[in-house]
């Protein structure tokens, strides 16, 4: 046993990375790059499952809220797989390779003998042509124990978003660092409180509530404290069986992503119970409407989100 | 034609007046050769000298009467040339300094007789530069003249030295007539110094006094050839005794040459350097142990921080030991300061590779921090301030014979004072970090005693805390929001016994024991706590057995029991899973666990020759053993074999080749299910040769190449796939090879400096159908060049450089986005570590100023760091989604002022 029989390696690397914390800190700005909560490029924000927490044998549908402010989103694809996989689903791309011809002049029979092609190839759905959907396989639980089933497995849903080029919304652009891949879990379990995605109310400005799709009218360079409102039944209670067989309540606890375009928030995430930020409208926007979006997660695979567009007073 | 020998031999004679004793005459060392203008155009370059030439006979000068009379000292500067018998051919004085000095001069040195000067070839004729100096006194009073006893003194006083206030012993004090004196006073001053009145010398305690000065305004002043001169004016009446206080400035003495190479030491390649040498390079807080970054060997930390990362090796490969117990921690929060003050730090051994026995449990370098072991004659007080934190030291003797020594010393910081308007100005508001420290040392020694006895207690603690408004985010996870805390302290209480039973054999023991404690606390989920007390036994029983062969066993001894708690916010079982929907269960675990390492060692230095300094054979064997009782252990055994021969007395070979083990550490050992797996200790073959030389008196050379082949690695379970699977594994191999070189100035005289390259590389493979890659701290060239220069005015100036190669980098070109984690996962298609960053240069300068008073000294200084520097890129930081980079630079310029305060009573 030696003196280096501490945490010494761990402790040092805590106290460096905390040395150059005020570096990283004022790095995110002071060196320029882009920040994640600034729209700026294609970016897939989040997806929902419906149903949230789906059982073997039942089928869920997709929706996401893809946002591409320079460009249009050419393409969306969808993969399916069991959480196995690892990080996010591949496609047979020797079977998808087989899949030819131009599917803006396809018939409805063609384009459904297609579908059934990308399926064997593993995607559940390409927008615009074929809204995701995936019908859970009804052996998904097979390999768990009755109680593991209960609490469940995830299954893998990727999601490729391919913008089209600039100008050109007919040709898509396929660039590697403007292509979106995202993937998120979907839990499949035989619970008995299965999860529900969170339902966003609507958002307040100022504590003044805003009708659904209404555009608002912001002062350039003042500061606006903009609240997301959820649903009472939002905040959902569950139970949960702990590591000693112990059948435990807990209530959920969301947490907020703040996006924008321009303009600054005081911060970009918020955590259950602060469900608003500061947003300061910029001296001068370039743009003359701009929009707000906002991402709730209720940490056990349920999403939700709301958009909110303004313009600018002269 | 063979060219002469033109020798710069600093040689010093000293002559006064006739009336006094006779001429004192010392010589100092000789330099090097230089071509001889004299000789015809491009001479062939004479061989260096084997032996300088010795002055044997001293002729004394008759001090010129004009100078006599007019009370004038000079320094005349010789050239003398000598043939190979050694006798005085010719003698000039290329700058005259007139008053009758240089023909006296010449005159003496023409009868001077000189040992021959020799190179290689035997006797050589040289030409030497000799300074002959005349030193006033005034001739002793003649029978006639009247008794001085007869009359009363009425001048009377002490002569200190400014700053230490230390009495000045046996410096000439003579009363001259004032500048604006009258004739009467300028007769009287002329008749006393042609009789040696109003002259005399401080006695062993400094004090002087004199007699029959008249009346009137007089200079008083002090003066001696190896401190200077000090005037001051005096008046005086009839009837009245005046008592003055003269205060001298003093010449500060040389700092003492760092010792290289040490041939005493063991080691093949060991570095000492002089804490006055440390306190002026640039760029270090004048903190020593940093300095070893500046020395062949050492790569570039990031940020400037003072990670020790020695021949390709990790930072917990190297070991730290002061007084040679290893300290877990070497620096301060942040890595600037180092955790012992530099006031009691008497030297720093860097030992970068091929160390003796006595070191064990790491593959790395070591860094042997001894304590101050020199106490001063008299009390001294130092109080330092910089940037970072203040301290005080005192330092002192006490009892009937001073045999008591004592050393105390103190720091705390106040960076966490200024850390908040910091970060606010880098655009970090809303999360603040405040990070403090504080350390003390305190050491006893008995001295004038047969056997030695030290005692030393030192600690220091560390303590980070971070935190951001209520309700503002850290990220995504709810368990890690809110504070942030995390401390660490170390607490040390050492003896050292030495106790000589005979000529040959003695016993050198030295126990320790002490308290290491570390925790962190994240929000209200994360809480680690560990403690660890420690006992550390080294002894050593040296056996001389005679002038060839010494045989030294020891032990190097530690054994700890480590009570620890660790609270999180989810079991550690589901860990890997990396789900961030997984339902969290808070997981507590209390535990303690008991270690030892009895590491036994035996080596022997055997100098097989009978010129015995030139041969040293260093042959050692150590085992190195890890028990955790009751359920594993870990035992190896390393021989090693050091060598150091002297070709010449300017040239030296040495060579070294060794195993070395390193322990793993007990969180590599754990598994989720709180069970212990068993490791092996890493393992490091090495192995270096080099050569040294003195290029000059005070310029030396020295180059050396290593190889280091590393096994059993301690690395990621490539497997992992269960909790039943070990989190690490013995898996990796690794190798680094290089080659260092160094030349040096000795600080003599006014200049000090070193350059220093190393153009090396270290590599890994995490296991055996793997590629090889770059070590993450890999620097192909690191070069660095200072050196420091001693101005007029107690100035000076010091500026260090630095170039290295860009650390590896490994370039990402995807980023998925995880909705449910939100964030990103960086994907590369690049090997691991396959590219570089920018290469890193900076230029460092310090500025020293010292204000000697009466009672005190100051040093004022501005430690300049990075003057003038490059972008220096330290990492490469990524974007949200990977699709942008840019560089995060290494620390921007930073003067760094401070002063330090000495006081000695």
């Amino acid at each position: 046993m030696s003196s280096k029989y501490t945490f010494v390696g761990i402790f040092r690397n805590i106290f460096m990375s905390l040395v150059a914390a005020p570096a990283l800190l004022a790095g995110c700005d002071g060196l320029g790059l882009s920040q994640s909560y600034q729209i700026d490029r294609l970016r897939v924000l989040a997806v929902a499952a419906d149903p949230a927490e789906p059982r073997p044998g039942e089928t869920v549908s997709f929706t996401s809220l893809v946002v591409s402010p320079v460009s249009t989103v050419g393409l969306t694809t969808w993969l399916a797989c069991s959480s196995d996989s690892g990080y996010g689903c591949s496609i047979d791309e020797d079977l998808l390779s087989s899949v030819t011809g131009d599917i803006s002049t396809m018939t409805p029979e063609e384009l459904a003998a297609l579908y059934s092609q990308l399926q064997a190839a593993g995607l559940i759905g390409v927008q615009p042509y074929f809204e995701p959907s995936w019908t859970v396989p009804t052996d998904f639980l097979d390999a768990l124990t009755e109680d593991e089933k209960i609490e469940g497995t995830a299954a893998i849903v990727t999601v490729t978003a391919i913008p089209t080029v600039a100008g050109d919304s007919a040709t898509l652009d396929t660039a590697t660092e403007n292509i979106e891949i995202a993937y998120k879990r979907v839990p499949v379990s035989l619970a008995t409180t299965p999860n529900h995605n969170p339902v966003v109310v609507g958002i307040t400005i100022d504590d003044v509530g805003i009708a659904p799709g209404a555009v608002v009218r912001l002062s350039p360079g003042q500061t606006y404290r903009i609240a997301c409102e959820l649903s009472r039944d939002s905040l959902e209670e569950y139970t949960f069986i702990n590591a000693a067989g112990v059948a435990e309540s807990r209530t959920e606890e969301p947490y907020f992503a703040w996006y924008l375009q321009e303009g600054g928030f005081d911060q970009s995430n918020t955590l259950w119970p602060y469900t608003a930020v500061d947003y300061t409208v910029p001296a001068q926007p370039t743009l003359s409407q701009q929009s707000l979006w906002v991402v709730v997660r209720d940490r056990r695979g349920g999403m939700a989100w709301i958009e909110q567009q303004w313009d600018f007073a002269d | 034609m063979r060219a002469r020998h033109v020798t710069a031999l600093l040689l010093w004679g000293l002559t006064s007046s006739p009336a006094l004793a006779g001429p004192e005459s010392t010589a100092a060392l000789a330099a090097e050769s230089r071509p001889d203008p004299a000789a015809p155009s491009a001479p062939e370059e004479p061989p260096p000298l084997t032996k300088n030439p010795a002055l044997i006979t001293f002729v004394d000068a008759p001090y010129p009467p004009e100078a006599q009379a007019a009370g004038l000292e000079a320094l005349v500067t010789l050239e003398i040339e000598i043939d190979a018998s050694g006798k005085v051919t010719a003698v000039t004085a290329p700058t005259p300094v007139g008053h009758g000095f240089d023909e006296a001069a010449i005159a003496a040195a023409q009868q001077f007789l000189f040992s021959p000067a020799e190179d290689a070839s035997g006797p050589v004729p040289v030409i030497i530069q000799f300074d002959y100096g005349f030193v006033f006194k005034p001739i002793e009073p003649t029978a006639t003249a009247a008794s001085p006893e007869e009359q009363p003194v009425n001048v009377a006083g002490t002569l200190r030295e400014m700053g230490s206030r230390r009495l000045l012993p046996h410096v000439a004090i003579t009363v001259l007539a004032p500048p604006d004196a009258t004739d009467d006073q300028k007769n009287a001053a002329s008749e006393a110094a042609t009789t040696g009145g109003w002259t005399t010398e401080t006695d062993d305690v400094g004090a002087f006094s004199l007699r029959g000065i008249p009346e009137g305004t007089w200079t008083l002043r002090a003066s001696d050839p190896g401190l200077g001169t000090v005037t001051e004016g005096i008046t005086l009446t009839t009837g009245v005794a005046v008592d003055v206080r003269l205060w001298m400035r003093t010449v500060t003495a040389d700092d003492t040459l760092y010792a290289y190479y040490d041939k005493d030491k063991n080691e093949v390649t060991q570095r000492t350097i002089s804490m006055e040498t440390i306190k002026r390079i640039p760029g270090t807080f004048g903190d020593p142990i940093r300095v070893v970054q500046s020395l062949p060997g050492a790569a570039r930390a990031p940020f400037g921080t003072g990670l020790l990362i020695i021949r390709g090796s990790n930072p917990e490969d190297s070991g730290v030991y002061i007084d040679g117990i290893r300290i877990p921690y070497i620096y301060h929060l942040g890595g600037f300061e180092s955790v012992i003050n530099p006031g009691l730090v008497s030297a720093v051994d860097y030992l970068p590779g091929g160390f003796g026995v006595q070191y064990g449990r790491g593959m790395g370098g070591v860094v042997d921090v001894s304590t101050v072991s020199k106490w001063p004659d008299r009390n001294k007080v130092t109080w330092k301030t910089n940037a970072l934190d203040s301290g005080a030291m005192i330092q002192g003797r006490f009892g009937k014979k001073k045999q008591h020594a004592i050393g105390l010393a103190g720091r705390r910081s106040y960076i966490d004072a200024l850390m908040t308007p910091i970060l606010n100005a880098a655009g970090a508001d809303g999360f603040v970090v405040k990070p403090r420290w504080y350390d003390y040392q305190a050491k006893y020694e008995l001295l004038g005693q047969r056997d030695s006895f030290t005692v030393l207690f030192f600690g220091f603690e560390d303590v980070l805390t971070a935190s951001s408004p209520q309700g503002t985010a850290q990220g995504t996870d709810q368990d890690t929001q809110g504070s942030f805390g995390t401390s660490y302290s170390t607490h040390r209480f050492l003896l050292t016994w030495e106790h000589p039973f005979n000529e040959h054999l003695s016993l050198r023991f030295v126990p320790s024991f002490g308290r290491d404690y570390s925790s962190l606390v994240v929000g209200d989920s994360w809480r680690l706590f560990q403690t660890q007390w420690l006992a550390e036994i080294r002894a050593e029983l040296p056996w001389v057995v005679n002038e060839h062969l010494k045989i030294v066993p020891g032990i190097d001894f530690i054994g700890g029991w480590s009570p620890f708690e660790v609270q999180l916010p989810f079991d550690p079982a589901g860990f890997a899973s990396t789900d961030p929907l997984q339902e969290r269960e808070p997981f507590t675990l209390i535990d303690d666990q008991w270690g030892w390492g009895p590491d036994p060692y035996l080596f022997a230095n055997i100098r097989p020759l009978n010129d015995a300094d030139r041969w040293l054979i260093t042959p050692g064997v150590r085992a190195t053993v890890a028990l955790i009782p009751g359920e594993l252990g870990t035992a190896s055994v390393d021989p090693r074999l050091g060598s150091k021969f002297s070709l010449t007395d300017r040239w030296r070979v040495k060579g070294s080749v060794g195993l070395y083990h390193q322990p793993p550490q007990p969180y590599q050992m754990y598994r989720s299910d709180d069970k212990l797996i068993q490791l092996v200790s890493e393992q490091c073959l090495s192995g270096d040769i080099g050569v040294e030389a003195d290029i000059g008196q005070a310029i030396h050379g020295d180059i050396e190449g290593f190889y280091k082949d590393l096994s059993d690695l301690i690395v990621g379970n490539p497997d992992f796939s269960s909790m039943d699977d070990p989190f690490f594994v013995n898996a990796g191999i690794g190798r680094a090879y290089g080659v260092e070189i160094m030349i040096r100035h000795d600080p003599v005289g006014n200049f000090f400096g070193w350059v220093s390259y190393t153009l090396s590389r270290s590599e890994r493979r995490d296991g055996p159908d793997d590629d090889w890659y770059s070590y993450d701290y890999d620097q192909t060239h690191n070069l660095v060049g200072l050196g420091g220069y001693k101005l007029p005015w107690q100035v000076e100036v010091s500026a260090r450089f630095q170039y290295t190669t860009g650390n590896p980098t490994t370039p990402y070109n995807l980023g998925v986005y995880d909705l449910d984690q939100d964030s990103y996962s960086g994907y590369s298609t690049a090997p691991y570590n396959s590219e570089r960053l920018p290469p890193y240069w900076a230029v460092s300068a310090r500025i020293d100023k010292t204000f000697t008073f009466k009672l005190w000294s100051l040093d004022l200084f501005v430690d300049l760091i990075n003057l003038v520097h490059g972008t220096n890129p330290e990492f490469q930081l990524y974007n949200y989604d990977y699709t942008e980079t840019a560089y995060v630079q290494s620390l921007p310029f930073i003067p760094s002022p401070g002063f330090e305060a000495k006081f000695e009573f």
